[in-house]
């Protein structure tokens, strides 16, 4: 049998190789579905480090009067929480303490329009930011949507209280 | 409802809290095993480091200036009328009042302490250091590896009583001296099974109720403890339970809702009146209003020793009236009359030898860090203690602090499980047991 020539077969195999490398490739190119990145956990989680004493006083202070705290009344304030063994006990002293203060820069009352969803919402989403500085998720939007059409007498200085006690408001 | 019939209730809850089994924080079920000497002890920390020469020995100003002065100093005499029995100085008397402390007030109790109660006028202490002396006295164990500026790493005896005989946070108190030395770390430990969860209510009365306390907390408000605070509570506990999934939690003393209302308006109205700032009044006012299982506190001005003697001796004196008034407030409070045991220890003594420092009278200051500041006294008075009983005596020592925590145990019905354990120190044992 007549056999081709060994250059022939020599290029016939490179381009056999060539093509099985080049064909058949996964193709690379990203499909975007213009949807925006979600993280998996909330912005909550990275959250680990409690505050001082010093610290939460000092932030709570600016949040509430929209300026900072003067050195004495930061010592006597965290002074006498040293002071008080049941902390949180300490705490709810100082917001409602604060809260007593008229120069206390919180929302009027009316902006609970408990009938409109949309007026909830912005008041949520701004509380959140203000003490959490992250958005609200679709969890706690529910719960606190039917908390407060469910008690029309929480007033926002209830609701600012609360934010002001609980945990992740301890933490940075 | 009325603010007073919640008050009514929270008393009601407190008194029934006794008598049912408890529901521990851990969730376990359980009912208390012992039965109570006395329904309430008040533990007195006598604190800043007393000579045994000056107090319990009664040896006025012999032991401590005689030997370092021209003048025959060689004058004993019993300063503490109302702890010890025994005839006062007779002459060079500085420690009452007025200008040169001259004038001596007669005693409030007609018949001294020791001779109502237990003595045991020669306890050893494991250290010479103000805050390891008070942990010592709080714990029943004195560790090594106790740091300065770290809560106490066993156990006190507040968090004993809460987790093994289920006391509510508001029966269990410590008013404190100050917000120095540490002071506030001791209400809790760092220990793994007991810790925050079973720590007592703290005050530190000069700053809780005197300027920063009246600046900070003066012009709170009270939230209707049924119509506004539940609100901010259940949005708290939906925050708390939402963050604790990716976050942490808290730890709490364990004051319900009912007991913080309480304790707040205790507060307000020390705030109201302008008192409280004291801790002798402080801690009467604690009594009072809670009716405390167990009351601990702290008292300190006898620390003046290290600079000015004379102050030292004005110290001891007042002490010991405070403690009269103390008892005589006990015996003033139906609930507490006749069922409260008092337990009286320093966390340690001072040197034996005096440092250079003078003071107005010529006499030396003393420090505490020798063998002679590891000698103090307990005594202990009330229902089921030996009345006029001396246990031990000088150069034959019976106890140590770490004896307190043991003996509060067994009055208060659970020596078996402080004992069980394992953190007590090595060689504390009930004083009941030593006499």
């Amino acid at each position: 049998m007549h056999s081709l020539p060994q250059h022939i077969n020599k290029a016939l195999v490179i381009l056999l190789a060539c093509t099985l490398a080049f064909s058949c490739k996964k193709e690379t190119s990203s499909t975007v579905y213009e949807l925006e990145d979600v993280n998996a956990l909330p912005s909550s989680a990275g959250k680990i480090k409690q505050k001082s004493e010093e610290q939460y006083v000092a932030v709570l202070y600016a949040n509430f009067f929209q300026e900072a705290i003067s050195v004495s009344r930061l010592k006597q304030t965290t002074d006498a929480i040293y002071s008080v063994g049941d902390k949180q006990l300490a705490y709810e002293l100082v917001v409602s303490s604060f809260m007593n203060d008229l120069s206390i820069k919180i929302p009027n009352d009316s902006i609970l329009n408990f009938g409109n969803d949309e007026e909830i919402d912005f008041f949520l989403n701004e509380t959140y930011k203000r003490f959490y500085v992250r958005p609200i998720s679709e969890a706690e939007r529910t719960w606190f949507r039917e908390y407060l059409k469910n008690n029309p007498d929480v007033t926002v200085e209830l609701i600012y209280a609360a934010f002001a006690l609980s945990n992740e408001y301890q933490f940075y | 409802m009325e603010r007073r019939k919640f008050v009514k209730n929270v008393g009601l809850a407190a008194a029934g809290s006794i008598v049912m089994p408890y529901i521990l924080p851990s969730g376990r079920l359980f009912a208390k095993t012992g039965s109570r000497q006395a329904k309430h002890v008040v533990y007195v920390m006598f604190g800043g480091g007393l000579r045994n020469q000056e107090s319990v020995n009664m040896r006025y100003l012999a032991d401590s200036q005689n030997a370092y002065h021209r003048d025959n100093l060689d004058i004993e005499g019993n300063i503490m009328p109302n702890l010890f029995e025994g005839a006062a100085p007779d002459t060079k008397i500085v420690y009452g009042d007025g200008v040169k402390g001259e004038i001596v007030q007669p005693p409030l109790l007609s018949t001294p302490l020791s001779r109502m109660g237990t003595l045991f006028p020669e306890t050893k202490s494991f250290t010479a250091s103000h805050y390891a002396g008070f942990v010592s006295l709080l714990q029943g164990n004195t560790l090594a590896t106790q740091g300065l500026r770290q809560k106490p790493l066993n156990p006190t005896i507040f968090e004993y009583l809460r987790r093994h005989a289920g006391e509510p946070a508001s029966k269990v108190w410590f008013v404190g001296h100050s917000i120095n030395n540490s002071t506030p770390l001791m209400n809790y430990s760092l220990h793994q099974d007991y810790g925050i969860n079973y720590g007592a209510n703290f005050f530190a009365p000069p700053t809780t109720f005197g300027n920063s306390g009246i600046s900070s907390f003066e012009n709170s408000k009270i939230y209707h403890p049924e119509e506004e605070m539940p609100h901010v509570y259940k949005m708290k506990y939906f925050l708390d339970n939402y963050y604790q999934n990716v976050g942490k939690k808290l730890g709490e003393l364990g004051n319900t809702e009912a007991e913080k209302y309480q304790i707040k308006t205790f507060m307000k109205s020390l705030y109201q009146d302008r008192q409280g700032a004291d801790v002798l009044d402080c801690a009467k006012r604690v009594m009072r209003e809670f009716k405390p299982t167990l009351l601990a506190f702290s008292i300190f001005g006898v620390d003046t020793c290290h600079g000015d003697f004379t102050g030292y001796l004005r110290a001891l004196h007042q002490a010991d009236r405070t403690l009269a008034s103390i008892w005589q407030e006990i015996q003033s409070i139906p609930e507490m009359k006749d069922n409260t045991v008092m337990i009286v220890s320093p966390e340690h003594g001072r040197n034996l030898k005096p440092n250079p420092i003078r003071d107005q009278n010529d006499w030396y200051g003393y420090d505490h860090s020798d063998a002679n500041a590891k000698r103090t006294w307990s005594l202990m008075v009330g229902p089921g203690i030996p009345q006029n009983v001396v246990v031990g005596s000088e150069g034959n020592g019976k106890g140590t602090s770490n004896d307190c925590v043991p003996t509060i145990a067994e009055i208060l019905g659970i020596k078996n499980e402080v004992v069980g354990a394992g953190l007590l120190h090595a060689e504390s044992r009930s004083f009941l047991d030593q006499i």
